[in-house]
């Protein structure tokens, strides 16, 4: 009832156009407020300890990067130099984002990272070359979910943690999962180009594409040196993504030499802004989840179900459902710690793999992450391409489908979790 | 509504702006520098990861109230934009009145916390630097989100809502 | 007017709430030692207690401030973060002070040790018991660490600031706090070469998967002490505090064997496992250790105490 409650005042204030972040911080204010014996000003120790970590500078330094580079020149020129090479081919530009989001997420283990730092350049790109605005923000915030499923993965780490099970074996499960669900994105976005009809540019001569390559070069360097820089041990993710900063400032400055002093306040004004709404909704959202946790709702369902006799697959589409429900107002973090510790002993009884069964709840902890009302990546690229909210979430259903889908391949085919971290025991 | 703007309403944005944004780029800037004192001379520096943390949270809680002044917190506007005009303002009204008393809450509880921190004198984890200092932001940060919010409110009533409404006919968002 | 009590049972089912979090899995000793708390507790038939595990209600960075707003009213934090409240508690970051748990319960259980529990007593909460967790080792990638110089140009990650960046600088180490979950990976970049924590951290979160070598050494100490709000506590009765206390004890009793238990299965899966290279800290080793950190304890000699340190030497 007070859980209800808790919802029906959410929705009330976010329709009356209150900002998301009031509307969650809000509701969870009244109801604590009218239905326990909370003392409230530890709602303020939530919302500031919640930003007190360090995986989540990821997200201000990528944004500031993307800031940077589209005021710098970098995004410019790369822009271009993709253009030159995929200019012609039905679809390319999309098919780029993805790859590249692929690529990011092999070194970064957060998918709002991934989103921030692909849709930084690709964003751009995509709508300057005819792509739907909707369409070009739908695929930067579903291909930037594999930030978690493609290894490293903040939330398997979280999952390994809870399972006391190897985080190794862990990461080596999601790899093949996230080059297929690359792959049903790109075929996805081959689809979508041939029914839109997506124009195609003149084929660029050869010396237009190594001069634009060429130009470019400083910029695409960028993933090399991120990429690098952890693999070297340089540094962590969370240190490379603020490495970028400084990585793309001094292109900006000594090479392309487009960064003026005016631009000085516009860049930091424009990080700012990107960052602080990001940060006032996740501290929201974690108010939010603290009347849930307090009153133990999602462990009193789970165990409901846990209790009950059921076969593998009902067990399956209940918990599935379950954190699809979950994921559109929690995180994943908090999704985990909840659930799983409840539904450990049931995947043990019912000989599920315990690495499949990771797989298939990070891909729905993807979901999680482009379901509104509450979503990551929905905000980051609102965020980034100055959007409403509901233009993104336009752009995005059709993905959500297309991951329900593979949720549902995971699900039936354990083979694809299962294999590669069979072959690492040997 | 930003026309004719105050000389001292210039000096409050640029002083907001700036503090906000060097708050955050100087906590990144001491995360490089760890980075370099630990992969350089292997001598990372442990103080600088609490600070750098400390100074981009406080950046980006001074910046939530740049955001509000430029727009850019989500909001749900499906339901807004089919509102007609007249109704709008009352929409508005609500929606900032909400946000005015929420940080007036949010303040409230922050210095409260800042109080609470203040008499026991805990210290930060690694460098036992006073845990009121650090989250003084809050209350600061409220009530300067505060204001922007009130300047909002406030504006829907200037001239009795006219210069409101010539505003939205300009397709101004507020 | 009548009216009809149903005997007794309406008043006596409003039971006390003692809402109990940590930020462990239920399966680890702290874990366990609270389930078995709660079952001792609510046999008294006047108690209702709610175990929040994993951080799920909340974290370590929020904890201490719900117990003190009686949010919460038993946490188990890690001693270490009672640092900020009063300095004397970072005795157990001491390296090679502790001879043995046990030593370290005596010191805890004696005048000394429940003077410092009690000291918290104005911040709003009150120590009521010791969970023990383990010494912690050191694990590396780089070399096997037997003696100050191996330490020479090493990083290693530190849980906080202060002592522990001090005793690495002395071994000429850098120090970097890095986020729990973090660590794996920069363990097996080598963004970090090494840190130091219990066996049963080493195993369960998979260092040794990524790190080539352990030190045995019983360095320094990882325990928890267990906190209940003062508001809380002097609204109970006497007859309540004893059962309060009763169980709390038991429990104590169960977690210290399962931490014992659990530290040597975890020594146990990392060495049969081969993934790590083990070597073991004589004495003598040791006190080549002690010899070059003897700044360190001088430097703490002031906040922890002289006599509190000379007395947690002198316990075996
Ligand atoms: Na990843
Ligand atoms: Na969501």
């Amino acid at each position: 009832m007070e859980t209800a409650l808790l919802f029906v005042i959410f929705a009330i204030l976010s329709c009356l156009n209150v900002p998301i972040a009031i509307s969650l911080a809000a509701a969870a204010i009244i109801i604590l407020a009218t239905t326990t014996d909370f003392t409230l000003y530890m709602t303020a120790q939530r919302m500031f300890a919640s930003l007190l970590s360090t995986t989540l500078l990821a997200v201000p330094s990528f944004v500031f990067a993307g800031v940077v580079m589209t005021h710098g020149g970098i995004s410019k020129y790369l822009i271009a130099a993709i253009r030159a090479w995929t200019g012609h081919i039905q679809g390319g530009l999309a098919i780029v984002t993805i790859i590249a989001c692929a690529i990011f997420a092999a070194v970064s283990g957060s998918s709002a990272a991934t989103a921030a730092a692909i849709g930084a350049i690709m964003l751009p790109a995509m709508i300057e070359n005819g792509y739907s605005k909707r369409y070009a923000m739908g695929l930067v915030a579903a291909s930037g979910t594999l930030g978690i499923l493609i290894p490293p993965s903040v939330p398997m780490v979280i999952f390994g943690f809870i399972a006391e099970y190897s985080i190794g074996e862990l990461f080596a499960a999601g790899l093949i999962p996230g080059i297929i669900m690359a792959g049903v994105l790109i075929v996805s976005a081959i689809i979508y180009a041939r029914k839109q009809n997506m124009k195609m540019m003149d084929k660029a001569t050869r010396s237009e594409r190594w001069r634009a390559s060429f130009k470019a070069l400083p910029g695409a360097f960028l993933p090399v040196f991120i990429l690098g820089s952890i693999y070297s041990g340089l540094a962590t993710p969370t240190e490379a993504a603020v490495l970028s900063v400084f990585y793309t400032l001094l292109v900006s400055i000594f090479v392309y030499r487009e960064m003026k002093w005016a631009l000085v306040r516009k860049i930091l004004v424009e990080s700012v802004n990107i960052s602080a709404m990001i940060y006032l909704i996740i501290s929201a959202a974690m108010v939010f989840s603290l009347f849930l946790t307090v009153k133990q709702i999602p462990q009193q369902i789970l165990q409901l179900t846990a209790a009950t006799h059921i076969n593998k697959w009902m067990f399956f589409l209940v918990t599935q459902l379950m954190f699809f429900i979950m994921g559109t107002f929690l995180e994943a973090a908090s999704i985990t710690l909840i659930t799983l510790p409840i539904l450990l002993p049931v995947i043990q009884a019912l000989d599920i793999p315990l690495v499949q069964f990771c797989v298939v709840m990070t891909v729905n902890m993807e979901l999680a992450m482009i379901t509104p009302p509450v979503g990551m990546n929905l905000f980051v690229v609102a965020a980034m391409s100055g959007e409403k909210l509901e233009e993104v979430v336009k752009g995005v259903w059709p993905f959500i489908l297309i991951m329900i889908s593979i949720l549902i391949i995971f699900v039936l085919w354990p083979g694809v979790s299962t294999w590669l971290p069979s072959k690492m025991r040997l | 509504m930003d026309g004719g703007k105050s000389k001292w309403l210039v000096f409050y944005q640029a002083f907001e702006e700036w503090t906000a944004g060097l708050l955050l780029f100087t906590g990144l800037t001491l995360i490089m520098i760890n980075v370099i004192l630990r992969y350089v001379w292997g001598l990372p520096e442990a103080l600088l990861d609490e600070f750098s943390l400390y100074l981009v949270v406080w950046g980006i809680f001074i910046g939530t109230s740049v955001a509000l002044r430029t727009n850019h917190h989500i909001k749900v506007d499906v339901f807004y934009d089919i509102t007609p005009l007249w109704m709008k303002r009352y929409v508005s009204m609500f929606a900032h009145g909400t946000g005015i008393a929420f940080c007036i809450f949010f303040s409230y509880f922050g210095i409260l916390l800042v109080y609470d921190y203040y008499l026991t004198g805990q210290g930060s984890t690694d460098s036992q630097f006073p845990l009121w200092i650090v989250t003084a932001v809050m209350p600061i940060s409220g009530v300067m989100l505060g204001v922007r919010f009130l300047q909002k409110f406030i504006f829907l009533f200037k001239d009795g809502g006219k210069a409101w409404h010539s505003a939205m006919e300009k397709g101004a968002k507020i | 007017l009548v009216v009809i009590f149903p005997t007794g049972s309406a008043f006596a089912e409003k039971k006390i709430e003692v809402k109990f979090c940590h930020t462990v899995t239920n399966q680890t000793p702290k874990g366990q030692a609270a389930l078995k708390f709660k079952e001792i507790l609510e046999k008294s038939g006047i108690f209702d207690v709610k175990i929040y595990p994993t951080s799920q209600l909340y974290g370590d960075k929020e904890e201490l401030e719900a117990l003190r707003a009686n949010n919460v009213q038993v946490i188990g934090p890690s001693i270490t973060k009672l640092v900020g409240f009063n300095p004397q508690f970072q005795i157990i970051d001491l390296p090679f002070l502790f001879k043995s748990t046990e030593a370290t319960e005596k010191f805890w259980k004696s005048e000394r040790g429940q003077a410092i529990f009690n000291s918290l007593r104005p911040k709003g909460f009150i120590g009521i018991g010791y969970w023990p967790n383990g010494f912690t080792h050191f694990i590396n990638n780089k070399r096997p660490l037997t003696k100050p110089v191996d330490f020479k140009g090493l990083k290693f990650r530190i849980q906080s600031g202060g002592l522990q960046d001090t005793r690495n600088r002395l071994l000429g180490a850098g120090s970097q706090t890095i986020a729990s979950a973090e660590v794996y990976q920069a363990l097996q970049t080598g963004a970090i070469d090494g840190l130091d924590n219990t066996f049963s951290t080493h195993q369960t979160l998979k260092f040794y998967e990524v790190a080539k070598y352990l030190t045995i050494g019983n360095i320094a100490r990882i325990d928890y002490i267990m906190l209940t709000n003062i508001t809380f506590w002097d609204s109970l009765t006497q007859r309540q505090k004893d059962i309060f206390m009763d169980a709390m004890n038991q429990a104590s009793a169960i977690e210290r064997k399962l931490s014992d238990a659990m530290n040597e299965n975890s020594l146990e899966i990392m060495r049969k496992s081969g993934q790590v290279e083990i070597y073991t800290l004589s004495d003598a080793e040791k006190q080549e250790f002690v010899k070059v950190l003897q700044p360190l304890y001088k430097q703490f000699e002031n906040r922890i105490g002289k006599e509190n340190i000379d007395y947690a030497i002198s316990l075996q």
